[in-house]
Order: C-alpha cells, then structure tokens, then sequence
C-alpha cells in the first residue's frame, strides 16, 4: 500500500497515469503534494495550470517524469499568437507535455487551412515538447474529429485528448465532458491509429482507468487528489 | 505606470428600459455555438435597445464586430476565463490582441491559485502585468471570484488590485461560482468608488438585476438576456 493511495495500482497503470490538478482553487501546496505522489508511483506525469507550471518544474526537478500544461484552458478561444505566447513561456518554464485547445468555432465551421495553421505553428512553439489535441468531443461530429485529427497527426502531434472535463455551458454542470470506452475507440478509429489517445474526464477508479487502457488508451487523467489512486 | 482616469461608478437602479438596456451584457461563445449560430444570436440585438458588450471569442472579434458597431454595442473578449490560473504572459498577450483587434473589454481571471496559496505578492506582479498592458486603451475588469473567497481573502486581494491601478472588478466568474449581492455591497462600503464593479452568474430576472444596480452595481453580464430585457421593456418606462 502506498501512503498516498488507498489500493494498489499496478506499474503498468501508474506508468499511464497523468496526475491532473486545474481546480480553480489549486493551492501550491497541491501541486507540491501531487508531485510527491507521483514520484512515489511512478506516474507519467503532472498536469497543472500554466501560471503553476516553474513550481511544478521545480518539484519534479530530477525525476524521470514529465510536466504538462494545457494553453487557452477551458475553451481555446484566445487568439493564436496569444495561445503561441503561453505554449512558449510554459515550454521554457519546464513543461514537457503540451495540450492544445483549438478554436472549436473555426473548427466547426470547417475553415481547415486556418485549423491548420494554429496547430502548425503551435507545434513549432513546442519546441519538441509531447502535444496533445484537445477535443471536446461531445461537441463535435465524427467528421470534424476525423478531419481535426488528421491534421494533427500529420503535424507530429501525439495524442488525441477527448476533453477538458471543464463543463462547457455555465449554468450546466452535466456538459462536463467524461471519458468512456467508446471515445477512446473513436479517437483511435478516427485518427487511423495515428495519435495515441489520453482518457480524461470523471476517472474515479483504477479499475475504471483500466478500462479505458484496455479500450486503448495510453494515458488517462486522474484528479490528483482522488484517494482511490 | 501611467495611473488610470478612474471611471464613474454607482450610478444607482436605472430608470429606463433604454438605461437598462446600456448597463447589460452577454456572451456567445464556442464550443457551445457555432459560428452561424453565433452571428444569428448577435443580430437579435438589432430589435432591442442597445446593450452595452457581448463577449465573444477572439477569432470571432471581426465577425462580430462587423454585426454589432452599426448597433453600437461593444465586443468585448476573456481571457484566463472562468478560472484564472493562465500564465500571465498569456494574460498579457491576450490583453494585447484584445487592443489590436479592436474589443471594448477584457474580463481576465486572477492569479486565483496564488490567492488560495497566500502569496500576495505574486498577486500583485501578475495584476500589475495587467494593468500595464491595458492602459487606457481596453476596459480592464479582473475577476476575484468573491463567490470562493473569504472575507479576508477578498479585502486583501482587493487592496492589491486598487494598489496596481485596476480600475475594475468583475466579482464572479458565473461558471458555478455566482455573485453574491452581499459581495458588491462589501466593495462599495470598504473601497467606496475605487473600482467599478460588474456581476456575472446569478441574474436571470428583470428584479435579480435591478437589485444589483440598487446596490451600485455598474454592469450586470446575463445569459438569459432577452428575456431580462423583454421584462425591462414590458415593466421600465
């Protein structure tokens, strides 16, 4: 038993596990403790909001595991070269795993050259670091992941993403998005087995991500502070 | 720093469904528009009395800007919205498109993890970014997000705020996290008309919202906007 968990969890589970904290209210004391935790399980990495990432980089100095970031959270309606600055910042602050939202209105309106070019010049901005596509999937038709998907994976991005898990509509908290064993198959059907697949939204148990591994995903997210983990 | 022409605050309950109609605000936004539906909800404003912005997305900004001018109705864009723990030269970045593109405002999220974390200090660069990157030249409303807050939390992030020169506050995010009419009283009776204050989440009637503006609420942001003015019209002069 690991003195932050409540049940084991396997290597090849934790090995797949993104430790995920973009609670509004994250504390650093959060981040300095899911990093803790995720040096003691050997987990894939730390997700926590951009303006945290040089503390996060900070804790997980020296160790074999990564930090990820996403840029334009919740929705990905800034403005490109606003979304450019912060993959830029966070990169040189230590971030190694970067999760991109797309402007969801210019995709859904089908303007692909400029779906495109935001994506193209993102990953220049990586800078070689691991990026992965957001996308809200409950919003959008198999088609537009085919296409959005497509795009990426020609760029060299690396995973497909299947939400936020930041409801979308204010006033409703059900249009949360939640991983299930069904988007994980899609992204991978749609994206021709091209882009690996992260698992994110609503993952309460280990067996619960194991099902969402054995679908195929590579990563899943996990709150960090969910005890069952 | 060039310090900011404080703006008038607290002009008390509007008279007028035109009044109103001036200090009301709303948003479309994807990904929950489209595009089409997007334009197709800003064009209803042209059967209404003028309202004051409509937050849209930043790529939207022209499209929408292209619908509401001749209606004289402002475009307004976020940033680090609802939840605030964007990396400032992002906020900074986005203040500066917000300019170029030519919107009226900018609601930007606070540096809320460093609030949670105590560490005032790092308030005070991450809003200082701001400011200066604003001017004069964008309306700057920051948002605490009073609705999470302790009292304590809220005077002391308050005092940063009017310390780096922002002018004003939106309290609340609407995302599950609602204004509290108790919070815009707090700030007019400590900080008197430092800071003009919008609300956001919560006002869904015509009596919500003119409780706001009675307690010197300056702009109220509200999803179900043509319902709230269609009661203006009916019960306002």
């Amino acid at each position: 038993m690991n003195a932050f968990t409540q049940q084991q969890i396997s290597p090849e589970l934790a090995a797949a596990i993104e430790y995920t904290d973009l609670r509004k209210d994250i504390t650093y004391a959060d981040v300095e403790r899911m990093c803790l935790k995720t040096r003691s399980i050997g987990c894939a990495c730390v997700v926590v909001p951009s303006i945290l990432v040089p503390l996060a980089a900070q804790c997980v100095s020296g160790a074999s595991f990564g930090v990820g970031t996403l840029i334009a959270y919740p929705f990905g309606t800034q403005a490109t070269d606003v979304k450019v600055k912060e993959v830029r910042v966070a990169v040189s602050q230590g971030a190694t795993e970067i999760e991109i939202i797309p402007h969801y209105g210019t995709l859904r309106a089908g303007r692909w050259p400029e779906v495109e070019a935001e994506l193209s010049v993102i990953r220049k901005a990586a800078d070689g670091a691991v990026l992965k596509l957001v996308l809200e999937t409950s919003y959008l038709t198999a088609d537009e992941l085919r296409s959005t998907c497509a795009i990426a994976s020609d760029l060299g991005y690396t995973y497909a993403v299947n939400t936020t898990g930041f409801r979308v509509v204010s006033t409703e908290p059900e249009t949360a998005g939640q991983a299930d064993p069904q988007i994980v198959q899609q992204l991978l059907e749609v994206s021709g087995g091209r882009l690996r697949v992260k698992a994110a939204g609503g993952i309460e148990t280990p067996a619960a991500a194991q099902e969402l591994l054995n679908a195929g995903a590579t990563r899943v997210a996990i709150e960090a502070n969910n005890r069952s983990f | 720093m060039t310090k900011k022409q404080r703006q008038k605050t607290g002009q008390g309950a509007p008279q007028t469904a035109v009044e109103f109609a001036s200090r009301m605000m709303t948003a479309a936004f994807s990904p929950a528009a489209t595009e089409e539906e997007a334009k197709a909800f800003l064009r209803r404003f042209a059967d209404y009395p003028r309202i004051d912005a409509i937050f849209v997305d930043q790529p939207w900004v022209p499209m929408a800007k292209d619908i509401l001018d001749p209606l004289g109705i402002g475009v307004g864009v976020e940033a680090a919205y609802p939840v605030g723990n964007t990396s400032t030269a992002a906020k900074v970045a986005a203040i500066k498109a917000g300019i170029r593109l030519g919107a009226a405002e900018i609601d930007i999220g606070g540096h809320f993890a460093a609030i949670m974390s105590g560490d005032y200090a790092a308030v005070e660069v991450d809003t200082q970014a701001m400011v200066e990157a604003a001017g004069d030249e964008i309306r700057l409303m920051v948002l605490p997000e009073t609705a999470i807050l302790t009292n304590d939390e809220k005077l002391r992030t308050l005092e940063v705020y009017v310390n780096a020169g922002v002018t004003g506050i939106k309290t609340s995010s609407g995302y599950g996290w609602n204004t509290q009419i108790e919070d815009v009283l707090l700030v007019r009776r400590v900080f008197g008309d430092a800071f003009q204050i919008d609300v956001s989440g919560g006002v869904r009637t015509l009596d919500h919202a003119l409780a706001y503006f009675e307690v010197g609420t300056d702009k109220i942001h509200a999803s179900p906007i043509f319902q709230v003015l269609e009661e203006a019209k009916e019960r306002l002069s």
